[in-house]
């Protein structure tokens, strides 16, 4: 299993929003996919899938996240 | 021996070049020319082009330059013509030199020379005249010293040359030629953060900078003559500041003058009052006084310059205020 | 000095033709130790990445070598003991091309007391151990170049033949210091080699774009420093033109080399880079440093399995620093004091 962290997309902002989701829970991703699109202080950031497999979305759409969370599972 | 400020400055470069064959010098017509005021003659002679070397008009590159040569083990003296042109190094001394210590957790330093004058008094104008020490006192990791004697200027430029921090060495050229003082010819130093009291008083004291040391004295021999007795005191380095000397004096005089060529805004005349002030209140008999020219540039027109600088009377009048 | 030159791809000046194996110095084991360090890098720069962006495990700013890794081992393959590199921000390569730890630089990054400089420094001052020549890197963009000339002029004063090598980026032809510092190298006549790491942007701005004249080279030989032009994606182009320059070098003839390369990620890991075309990108990715290396290797004789070995060994490596890194502690705040 791959975890999927939300990333720093700043030298200095430690949370980040997880603006939106575009994949569903339970979808399956491929590796590289775009999953979401993060935002930081100035920049918006799109998360790419590390892995391929079923994905498991752990975090709400617009919800604000310490960088390092987990936010999604791939299996 | 009896040397005027210049004649000083260079035996203590012509010394300690002997001494040490790793101290050279680099700067803007200090080799073939001896200095545009003649502080260097001779030395590109005495040692030749290797030693005393003549630069492009680069002060990035001439501090940069001390940097790195001090760096690796020489002992660069690196000349900036005047004052108004060092700002163009201050990039290579604050971050750089006065860092490479911090960036290396200790291993290297790079404890190189920067001598500069400023010739407020010359007739020069706004662009080389200034006088502004605490751009560099504000500086950790180096020395800031205020040659204003040739006996002392000798001394801590040899300090200089010996210490492993790097030094900004701030000459006043108004005072290269006009006087001579008996100067030592052995081999001494004259130690960064101790301040002088240059003459005793026990009526208020005065901390004169640079430039002034020589007017804050003769303005002493005046009041004496009116029944004030002054203590002057020269602080020598600004960088590491004596503040204990002048506190001493000031708890024994209870009033404070100090005078400095500075605009009064964020000087080192306003550091030297703040750190009497926090050592103790109850000693101060009257608010401490600083006295700086106004805030203005300094203008090249020789009455307005005139009236611009601090001096004698100035002084006088200050400590006068001070006593009543 | 005569070089062999022909074009390549965009690169509109001649460029120095790569050095074959035997010439110049380059025998098979300097050519697998710079292969080694190039995949060394790039294994300690994508762990970089992960550990500032995708974990956000640490923070502040890093700046990556991801696609550049060509250079600096091949520079520095040229050195001789005594000989001293400055650099910039962008210095892990160089850090780990001249054969500091990954663990302490790796440490460093994480701000812990086993770094280079004791984590007080961080990941814009790792280049930092002189006995392995690693002698200063600077945040300024190009202050390191006027203290170059003062360590090379050192240098000749001592007169043991060494050479100083002072590596930035294309963004620095533009800076004060530059224009000075090599004015001043080519007046002292000093033993210094400056090596231009031409990732074709200036942070988020293209180069080109800003520079007077259009070219790094002619603006270094107007300075009066000899310029050639390397293909930094080939570590044979570099390596000859750093064995190349280097006689002229040593004997106070201060050359430079502007390697044209190209970053595959953004300024900092932060960076999308979302200014640079898409095809451009494409074009430079299809360009990297180490399959060009391999594909060399491989058809002198190694075998993919010798390839995997050296990329296993990296990967531990980097593991190994991470752990270190993630073991040790923080210096006592008073330490401090003693570095002033």
């Amino acid at each position: 299993m791959t975890d999927v962290f939300a990333p720093r997309v700043d030298p200095s902002t430690e949370t980040v929003r997880l603006l939106k989701w575009k994949v569903k829970n339970g979808d399956v991703v491929d590796q590289g996919e775009s999953l979401a699109s993060i935002e930081g202080a100035k920049t918006t950031f799109d998360l790419k899938a590390p892995a391929s497999g079923k994905i498991k979305l752990l975090v709400q759409e617009g919800a604000r996240v310490k960088v390092g969370t987990k936010v999604a599972e791939i299996a | 021996m009896e040397m005027n400020l210049a004649e000083a400055i260079r035996e203590a470069l012509e010394e300690e070049m002997a001494k040490n064959e790793r101290v050279i010098i680099i700067g803007e017509d200090v080799a073939a020319a001896g200095g545009i005021m003649g502080v260097t003659k001779g030395l590109l002679e005495k040692f030749g082009p290797e030693r005393v070397i003549d630069s492009p008009i680069s002060e990035i590159a001439l501090a940069g330059f001390g940097t790195g040569a001090a760096m690796m083990g020489l002992r660069p003296v690196v000349e900036i013509m005047y004052m108004d042109f060092t700002p163009l190094a201050l990039e290579q001394l604050m971050n750089q030199a006065a860092q490479v210590k911090f960036i290396s957790a200790g291993k290297l330093t790079a404890p190189f020379v920067l001598r500069t004058q400023y010739s407020l008094g010359r007739h020069n104008g706004p662009q080389h005249s200034q006088f502004f020490p605490s751009f560099f006192a504000n500086i950790v990791g180096i020395n800031v010293a205020l040659p204003s004697r040739p006996k002392s200027a000798k001394g801590l430029l040899k300090q200089g040359l010996r210490s492993d921090r790097p030094t900004v060495f701030i000459e006043p050229s108004y005072h290269y030629f006009d006087y001579t003082e008996d100067v030592p010819q052995d081999d001494y130093v004259v130690p960064f953060g101790r301040a002088e009291v240059v003459r005793r008083g026990k009526d208020l004291t005065i901390v004169a900078l640079s430039r002034l040391v020589p007017e804050a004295l003769a303005a002493a021999e005046e009041l004496e003559k009116k029944g004030i007795s002054a203590e002057v005191i020269d602080p020598l380095t600004v960088r590491p500041l004596d503040v204990k000397t002048i506190a001493d004096s000031v708890s024994k005089t209870g009033r404070l003058l100090i005078a400095s060529d500075e605009h009064s805004q964020a000087s080192v005349a306003s550091e030297i009052a703040a750190d009497v002030y926090e050592l103790d209140l109850a000693f101060l008999k009257k608010p401490i006084r600083r006295l700086h020219p106004p805030e203005v540039h300094v203008p090249t027109s020789p009455a307005l310059e005139e009236e611009y600088m601090i001096d004698q009377e100035s002084l006088i009048r200050a400590a006068e205020e001070l006593m009543r | 000095m005569e070089v062999e030159s022909a074009k390549i791809d965009e690169i509109n000046v001649p460029t120095i033709l790569p050095a074959e194996y035997g010439s110049f110095g380059l025998t098979r084991e300097k050519v697998l130790s710079i292969y080694k360090r190039m995949v060394l890098i790039r294994e300690f720069e994508k762990t970089a990445e992960d550990l500032y962006v995708t974990r956000g495990v640490l923070g502040g700013l890093s700046h990556l070598y991801l696609g550049e890794e060509a250079i600096a081992p091949s520079v520095v393959s040229v050195m001789k003991p005594g000989d001293m590199v400055l650099g910039t921000y962008r210095g892990h390569g160089h850090a780990l091309a001249l054969g500091i730890e990954p663990n302490k630089v790796m440490a460093e990054l994480y701000g812990k007391e086993g770094g280079v400089a004791r984590g007080v420094a961080g990941s814009m001052h790792v280049i930092m151990d002189p006995e392995k020549g690693a002698l200063y890197s600077t945040a300024i963009v190009g202050s390191h170049i006027p203290i170059a000339v003062g360590v090379a002029y050192a240098m000749k004063f001592y007169g043991n033949g060494n050479m100083a090598i002072a590596f930035f980026g294309d963004g620095t032809v533009n800076i004060g210091a530059f224009a000075e510092g090599l004015n001043m190298a080519w007046y002292l006549k000093v033993p210094v080699l400056f090596v231009v790491e031409n990732n074709q942007y200036a942070e988020y701005t293209k180069t080109s774009n800003t520079l007077g004249g259009g070219s790094i080279a002619k603006r270094a030989e107007a300075l009066g420093v000899r310029a050639l032009v390397a293909y930094g994606n080939d570590a044979f182009s570099v390596y000859r033109a750093a064995a190349l320059a280097e006689a002229d070098v040593r004997k106070g003839r201060p050359v430079l080399i502007e390697a044209v390369t190209y970053r595959m990620k953004g300024h900092n890991p932060y960076d999308m880079a979302s200014y640079r075309p898409q095809d451009e990108v494409a074009h430079w990715l299809d360009r990297d440093p180490i399959k060009l290396m391999e594909s060399r290797l491989l058809s002198d004789g190694l075998k993919e399995d010798d390839l995997k070995a050296i990329l296993d060994w990296a990967k531990k490596e980097v593991e190994e620093a991470v752990e270190y890194a993630e073991k040790d502690g923080v210096l006592p705040f008073d330490a401090l004091y003693g570095f002033v």
